[in-house]
């Protein structure tokens, strides 16, 4: 009988043994290094100034902020889209890359996957800070009231709160699933009152035939559920725009446009967050330049996917002679707006393209820089889009000129503080690496090849 | 009555086994693995599928129809004219909503099915199955419910096929 | 009852009220009656009542009415039965209601800045009095323009004092006076009429906005409205920048400063040659040199001849200068003359119905009593900011010099002394008076509401001071003839009526006064029930027929000639006015519709200059000249010439209250004589950067089809409507329209009603009543400077401004743009809590309570007219009591909007539900405050369902288009295209 390993190209070390993976992946959790503190207090500041700014805008209101009439939606819808957009890659990885059956996945996923709902968690801050009277933002929830009210379902706005919080809800799903056989190794690692926590937290599992027979029909339901949704997200999002008739946001090119842009965003951002983490954690065994390279190759293609967008979109708006949409893509390009714009098509379309040769590719330092240009690129679009389509509207008689001010930014700051206050927990309490998947890519130990090299 | 626990380190070891257990029409036994092999399954299942998936089906056929209910009653409800003449049931506007609330409740279902099909949430199944290395690098296997000579006979069994460790277990009421 | 308009009814039902309240009794006058301790039985809670009273923001003496609730005055409309202004309300009387809510009001007597009782507050003055005649010292009265009984009262009583009653108005036309005594020998100002005029021609004057009285802009809408006289009048001007009037000129000829007399003389010989006039003019006009002068000035030839053929041919009215224009005097003069030999006089220009000017006086009076100071015992001051209005230290110093200050006014201004007494008048809204501002119509002024401070009216003051000094007044009619008042056209001569006793109450006095110089010119028998309706109607006006009269003047003026380097000239803020309405928050916050500005002084430069100087969009400007400097904001306006900057009067004080010492800088500091036009100066740019802050966004409509042209040839081609406006850009295919794939969804059912309002964009004069009016109705909140630079101003209603043409061609068109109140709303589709629907009668409504602030509706209107409360703006006391009872606040975080006054639409449809009617079409037009303060008639609001309706007509007119019709969103709202005379292809503003 056969006995194959899913290991076919060989990105693992494949004399690593079951137990020399379970050890070195349990090796960082509980350990607190003096550069961890220090990033965590870095953390905590952010926080600490973010939430004053946040108080401000909740006693004085949102006039705290840099609004100008008519800039209605500013830097905190801006950073909304770009943090959702962050949350694309990890669902994109764990899920439709599961259902490819694509190898390179598996080492990636689990860490991709937090960053997906820490992103979302930080992205559904921002409809609760952005709106005006914040304290009646549940009201934007569907739940029966003495009031009788209910939400208006065909507002793009509506549909938001269904597609993130689905998402938020399904990404966590699928998170726990996979998370819950490695709970079980934690559990049998450790000893006293942590034990006693990862063993409430693997709910009783223990491996056996039937646990793995639902599991994997399960995991294989939930990857077949998050791939439509990975796609649905960020289309959701983007009518947010496209369903308006701004002009600059009125445009069917939006869906494919967004989903690809957050794809492009998400892969840039797991490629910051992954390479510190193997390279502290000295995981190139696990997570090396083959993945990230193939995260590259991904950022390859939808950031051209991207560019062609930017392109279509003047080209459009020319060729349409509608006076508003072609003056707002004038105006963006050499408007007041021209360093938005510019900082985005350098970032997005410009620098990303040294990835084409293999050394820039592989090269780690080129790698993790490139991808915080991408990073930064990213938001700047949105911005892009959100400021300078509602600063030219219809009428030039109302035209006005927006900056964030120190209020927002101070918001800003809270929000990647968040972010990395969870993702930096997430790395000590949790397997950043999917110890049972990758043992899966291990040749399975056989008693045939123990008699060979025993002869 | 008495269980027999056996410990494998080779995962061709434990096929064997299990193929063994098979043959002699004893099938009250459980194997784990600290990871998924599909030739267990296989072996044990004969690749009949998992019935998890009609809870899926079911969760995501009532979520789809939660979700399109929501919209429209809650709209007729309240009859008011808004967004630029759409009629209050206008499909169009709804079917984001309707597949969201789709994937939600599928979701919510098949992990629904999962727990319960995996008998989950447990305290202890087998307490000869509560073992570090199990989740670490060995595969297991219990056999259930033998009397006391034909567990004998199964332990050297199983030793025969190279378990690296068997041990018979005391009586297990009921 | 059902067939008379509501407001009427409430009108009357309240009048008649008061009426019977204000019973002329002396003993208990009716400030002395306090609201709901006995509630009068005229008030309704919930109802409001109406007074009939008299404007006086500016001396035009316009009537109003005033919507009185639960005892506050809480809305300011025009007063359709008074001639002078049936039209409209202007701005800066609509403004006017601040005045009595002002937080800065002395809340009673000040002796030398402390709190005093009246006694002691009288018997200061009175102790003043008597010790500056003791020591052989002058008296003086130095006050605004006044006229009727309080006019007469205060002459009496300096006459009796032997003391001189100076009278003047910073803006007051005597200027234009001295010409008409110097051409027709006639003392006062001609009446101009513009509706019968095909050709209006302004040499400067403003008259559209601060240069009389809102009568002007229903002439010119009249004179606009091909449908009222036939013809559509030509608009042209000569003068050196464009005022806020004149950017609505067809032709603009750039005269140099100080030319502007040269090129009326041309035209006036040249128009004499072509009608072959031969009156008394002509001789005059021998020796002009038409092409010299008109070189000089710097207009091209062409275009003067082009000119003259029209005025010889059509009915023309030529309007005199303004005050940016250098020599007022000889400019006003040969407009005069131009006139005559375009044969308007007796046509357009009127004699006999005018402004009476009686005892105003020029600014040399001003100064000789200023210079005089030393010798003045006590200077009465009534409501006139001397200190501010004049340039120099002169009045200061004077104010120091005198023995005792004694200021009749409510709020604190440059011109208190440390030492001064200040009496506090009341408001117009809580005081009797009068005034005959126009001869032969005498306007009421009764009291609308109780005083909110313990104040007492200048008159009953004059009365106690005469009591007290012991001073035996003059007969009531005596003193009145001895005023010199103009003779009644009608009626006859006054019949003697016997000298009464003077009463010891300025209520009593008044209708002594009125028996005698009103009563007794009609044939009424009744007295009381004459001042009864008189008190009804706002007052009482004989109607006079316009006249001509005779050339006779003996030497032409000096053409004047070109000014040497940079000519400095001052115009009044089309609310702030002379300043006397700097401390009115409105005045600052309602943006100046030509620049859009808000809170602040700016000066007028032109786009070279600002090139010259380097200037970007936020820097200010120092103007210097030899009297002073300033630091100022600027404008750059394509319509003022190179050598010329024109600065903004009326903010920028120090002294005149909270809102007044907020922005800007007082001009006239530069000004080296009491001229607001000539000077010399230079600009230099400024460091600091500015505090004011536009809120229109961009000069011209960047090529895109918002603000369509239709021209003159065109109309009535028939084509229908859109006829002759390019509709949809890019055009909508017809085969679309008729295969109904145009809309996905039909258009939502309106049972009875369909409200709507057509916006006529050819008669629109941007005089921003409309938006002071919705601010007034809706409690709309005052945001301030800062907030404002910051994007936030709330207006409802924004008068956008697009700035097209350029050179002779200005092309400067209007769109006041509201709520559009669509039937395929982008708002309401976005709003993920419902906060805004649209309602079976048409209206887009908002509901504040349901608002959670997410602004999408904001984002998704194309016509930007939501507003964002960022914060919760409040009102100091007392403009609290000042606020409509039926317009909720707005908090913090709720978006607001245009509701096209839907609590007028609920009051008027419960009003005839009552009656199991619908609301007529007549007591629609002008329901909405916007549509009443309207002076020329643009707005129009009605209901569409009703076919005969007027804004069902202008609905169908051949030049009615949605703006942004292209989006399809079935705007409630039509505007009706600007007529252009020009012959240059605009389609809507260049490009596409």
């Amino acid at each position: 009988m056969e006995y194959p390993s899913n290991n076919a190209e060989a990105m693992v070390d494949t004399e690593l043994s079951y137990r020399q993976v379970t050890t070195d992946v349990l090796e960082p959790l509980f350990k607190f290094s003096k550069a961890y503190w220090a990033g965590l207090t870095l953390v905590l500041l952010g926080l600490a100034y973010g939430g004053f700014c946040i108080i401000q805008q909740l006693v004085w209101g949102l006039g705290v902020a840099g609004y100008s009439q008519p800039v209605f939606w500013g830097l905190y819808i801006t950073t909304f889209v770009f943090w959702v957009g962050i949350g694309h890659a990890g669902t994109l990885i764990s899920a439709v890359l599961f259902l490819f059956r694509s190898k390179w996945r598996t080492g990636v996923y689990r860490a991709a996957e937090a960053m997906t709902i820490f992103a979302v968690m930080t992205a559904a801050l921002f409809p609760a800070l952005h709106v005006g009277r914040m304290w009646n933002a549940y009201w934007l929830f569907p739940y029966p009231n003495q009031r009788q009210l209910w939400q208006n379902f065909k507002s793009p706005l509506m549909w938001d709160v269904f597609a993130v919080s689905t998402y938020f809800t399904v990404s966590t799903i699928f998170f726990y699933i996979g998370l819950i056989p490695d709970f079980a190794a934690i559990r049998d690692r450790t000893r006293g009152a942590i034990s006693k926590v990862y063993a409430g937290l693997a709910i009783g599992w223990r491996g056996t035939d039937r646990q793995w027979r639902h599991y994997m029909a399960a995991y294989g339901f939930f990857a077949a559920f998050a791939t439509p949704l990975v796609l649905s997200v960020h289309s959701v999002v983007s009518w947010d725009f496209a369903m308006a008739q701004t002009a600059g946001w009125h445009s069917t090119l939006f869906p494919p446009y967004f989903v690809a842009g957050a794809i492009f965003s998400g892969c840039a951002m797991v490629i910051t967050l992954l390479m510190p983490l193997s390279v502290i954690f000295k995981w190139d065994k696990y997570i090396n330049e083959w993945h990230f390279e193939h995260l590259a190759k991904m950022c390859l293609l939808t950031g051209a996917i991207l560019t062609y967008a930017y392109v279509m979109e003047h080209f459009i708006a020319w060729y349409s002679d509608n006076p508003y949409e072609w003056g707002i893509f004038k105006y963006r390009a050499v408007g007041d707006y021209w360093w938005v714009f510019w900082i985005m098509v350098v970032c997005n379309c410009v620098i990303p393209l040294v990835w084409w040769w293999k050394k820039a590719r592989t090269n780690y330092w080129c790698l993790w820089i490139v991808s915080i240009f991408i990073n930064i690129g990213m938001w700047f679009e949105r911005f892009n889009i959100i400021a300078s389509s509602l600063a030219h509207q219809f009428d030039p008689a109302a035209w006005t000129y927006y900056l964030p001010n120190y209020i927002e930014i101070g918001v800003l700051i809270f929000s990647f503080a968040w972010f990395f206050l969870w993702f930096l927990l997430f790395v000590k309490v949790m397997p950043s690496v999917a110890i049972a998947e990758v043992k899966e890519l291990l040749p399975p130990p056989l008693r045939t090849d123990a008699k060979e090299a025993a002869k | 009555m008495s269980n027999v626990k056996a410990i494998f380190s080779h995962l061709d070891s434990l096929i064997d086994a299990i193929d063994e257990l098979k043959s002699s029409g004893h099938t009250d036994f459980a194997v784990t693995a600290p990871l998924p092999r599909h030739e267990i399954e296989e072996l044990i299942y004969e690749g009949q599928p998992s019935p998890v998936r009609w809870f899926t089906l079911t969760g995501a056929l009532f979520g789809g129809i939660m979700g399109f209910a929501l919209c429209s009653i809650t709209h007729l409800n309240w009859p008011m004219i808004i967004p630029a003449g759409k009629p209050l049931v206008s499909i169009p506007a709804f079917i984001v909503i309707t597949f969201e609330s789709t994937v939600l409740w599928g979701c919510m279902f098949t992990l629904a099915g999962l727990l319960y099909h995996c008998r989950l949430p447990a305290k202890d199944m087998d307490p000869e199955l509560e073992d570090p290395r199990l989740s670490d690098d060995v595969f297991g296997m219990v056999v259930r419910n033998l009397d006391s000579e034909r567990a004998a006979e199964m332990k050297s069994i199983l030793d025969g096929h190279g378990a690296i460790e068997t041990s018979i277990t005391g009586v297990r009421l009921a | 009852m059902a067939d008379i308009n509501r407001r009427d009814f409430l009108k009357v039902l309240g009048i008649s009220g008061t009426a019977s309240a204000c019973s002329i009794d002396p003993v208990t006058p009716i400030e002395q009656v306090l609201p709901y301790v006995v509630t009068p039985d005229q008030i309704v809670p919930g109802i409001a009542t109406w007074f009939a009273t008299q404007c006086t923001a500016c001396s035009e003496g316009c009537g109003v009415l005033a919507k009185n609730r639960e005892g506050r005055v809480v809305m300011l409309e025009r007063n359709p039965e008074h001639p002078t202004n049936k039209g409209s309300l202007c701005a800066m009387g609509i403004a006017d209601l601040q005045a009595t809510y002002s937080p800065d009001r002395f809340e009673g007597p000040m002796i030398a800045g402390r709190r005093a009782t009246w006694d002691q507050g009288m018997e200061a003055t009175i102790a003043a009095v008597k010790a500056a005649k003791a020591n052989g010292k002058r008296v003086a009265w130095l006050g605004k323009h006044r006229t009727g009984a309080t006019a007469a009262l205060a002459n009496d009583v300096m006459g009796a004092l032997g003391g001189e009653t100076i009278r003047w108005e910073p803006l007051g036309k005597q200027a234009l006076r001295k010409a008409t005594k110097a051409v027709f020998g006639i003392d006062g100002i001609p009446t101009y009429t513009l509706d019968q005029a095909e050709t209006v021609l302004s040499f400067g004057a403003d008259f559209l906005s601060t240069w009389g009285t809102p009568e002007h802009n229903r002439h010119y809408g009249l004179g606009r409205d091909p449908d009222h006289c036939g013809f559509i009048a030509q608009f042209w001007s000569v003068e050196p920048r464009l005022s806020n009037t004149s950017v609505n000129v067809d032709i603009h000829l750039s005269a140099a400063p100080g030319t502007e007399a040269g090129v009326a003389l041309a035209l006036a010989k040249l128009v004499a040659e072509k009608r072959a006039y031969s009156g008394p003019a002509s001789a005059l006009l021998q020796g002009i040199d038409a092409e010299a002068l008109v070189a000089a000035s710097g207009v091209r030839m062409e275009r003067i001849v082009e000119l003259a053929d029209r005025m010889a041919s059509h009915v023309s009215v030529v309007m005199p200068g303004g005050t940016t224009t250098v020599n007022e005097v000889d400019v006003a003069i040969a407009t005069l003359v131009l006139n005559e030999v375009a044969g308007n006089v007796g046509e357009t220009v009127t004699f006999g119905q005018d402004s009476n000017l009686a005892g105003l006086h020029d600014y040399e009076d001003v100064a000789a009593v200023l210079a005089d100071a030393e010798n003045i015992g006590v200077l009465f001051l009534d409501e006139l900011d001397i200190a501010y209005t004049t340039p120099g230290t002169a009045a200061n110093d004077a104010l120091l010099a005198v023995g005792q200050l004694i200021a009749f006014q409510n709020e604190p201004s440059e011109s208190l002394t440390d030492t001064a007494i200040v009496l506090p008048p009341g408001t117009t809204l809580e005081t009797w008076g009068d005034n005959e501002a126009v001869h032969g119509r005498h306007t009421l002024q009764q009291p609308a509401m109780t005083s909110l401070h313990d104040t007492r009216c200048t008159g009953d003051v004059l009365l106690e001071l005469a009591k007290g000094l012991g001073i035996e007044l003059p007969a009531v009619t005596a003193s009145v003839r001895a005023e010199g008042d103009g003779e009644a056209i009608d009626g006859g001569p006054a019949e003697a009526v016997e000298p009464a006793p003077t009463p010891d109450s300025f209520l009593a006095y008044l209708a002594e006064w009125w028996k005698a110089n009103v009563f007794a010119k009609t044939d009424e028998t009744d007295f009381d029930a004459f001042w009864r309706t008189s008190v009804q109607t706002g007052g009482h006006f004989f109607s006079r027929l316009g006249k001509g009269a005779d050339f006779g003047l003996e030497a032409l003026p000096s053409a004047g000639a070109a000014q040497e380097g940079l000519t400095l000239g001052l115009f009044p803020h089309h609310m702030t006015f002379d300043g006397r309405h700097a401390n009115r928050p409105w005045a600052h916050e309602v943006p100046e519709p030509v620049t859009g500005y808000v809170w602040g002084t700016w000066a007028e430069i032109s786009p070279k200059m600002e090139a010259d100087l380097g200037l970007e969009e936020d820097d200010t400007i120092t103007l210097t000249t030899s009297a002073g400097s300033v630091e100022v904001a600027y404008f750059a306006s394509p319509g003022i010439r190179d050598d010329m900057v024109a600065v903004v009067m009326g903010n920028g004080h120090d002294g005149g209250g909270r809102y007044a010492d907020l922005t800007g800088a007082n001009p006239v500091q530069l000004l080296t004589g009491m001229k607001y036009a000539g000077d010399t100066v230079t600009v230099a740019k400024a460091s600091k950067t500015t505090t004011i802050s536009s809120r229109l966004g961009n000069l011209t409509q960047d090529n895109r089809p918002i603000n369509y042209i239709v021209k003159a040839k065109d109309i009535g081609s028939g084509k229908g409507p859109g006829g002759i406006v390019n509709l949809h850009h890019p055009p909508i295919d017809e085969r679309l329209t008729q295969a109904g794939l145009l809309d996905m969804y039909p258009e939502p059912e309106h049972p009875t009603y369909r409200f709507a309002m057509a916006v006529d964009l050819n008669s629109c004069t941007g005089c921003a009543a409309c938006q002071v009016a919705c601010y007034s109705e809706n409690n709309i909140a005052v945001v301030g400077p800062e907030q404002n630079r910051r994007g936030r101003n709330m207006g409802w209603l924004r008068l956008s401004r697009y700035w097209e043409g350029s050179g002779e061609e200005p092309d400067v068109r209007w769109q006041p743009v509201m709520c559009q109140h669509c039937s395929h709303a982008p708002c309401e589709g976005v709003c993920p809590v419902l906060a805004t629907y649209h309602n079976l009668d048409g209206l887009n409504a908002m509901i504040y309570n349901r608002c959670v602030g997410t602004r999408y509706c904001a984002n998704n209107c194309p016509y930007s007219a939501r507003r964002f409360n960022y914060h919760t703006y409040d009102w100091p006391e007392p403009f609290l009591m000042m606020l409509n009872p039926e317009v909720n606040n707005r908090t913090m975080g709720v978006m607001e909007k245009c509701t096209f006054c839907i609590q007028r639409i609920r009051e008027a449809k419960s009003d005839y539900r009552d009656h199991g009617q619908l609301v007529p079409d007549e007591a629609l037009t002008k329901l909405l405050p916007c549509a009443s303060a309207c002076g020329s008639d643009s707005i129009t609001f009605g209901n569409l369902k009703d076919p005969d309706s007027q804004v069902s007509e202008k609905f169908q007119s051949e030049r009615a288009y949605a703006m942004l019709s292209e989006l399809n969103t079935k705007p409630g709202v039509r505007y009706l295209a600007r007529i252009s005379h020009s012959e240059k292809d605009y389609g809507h503003g260049g490009g596409h």
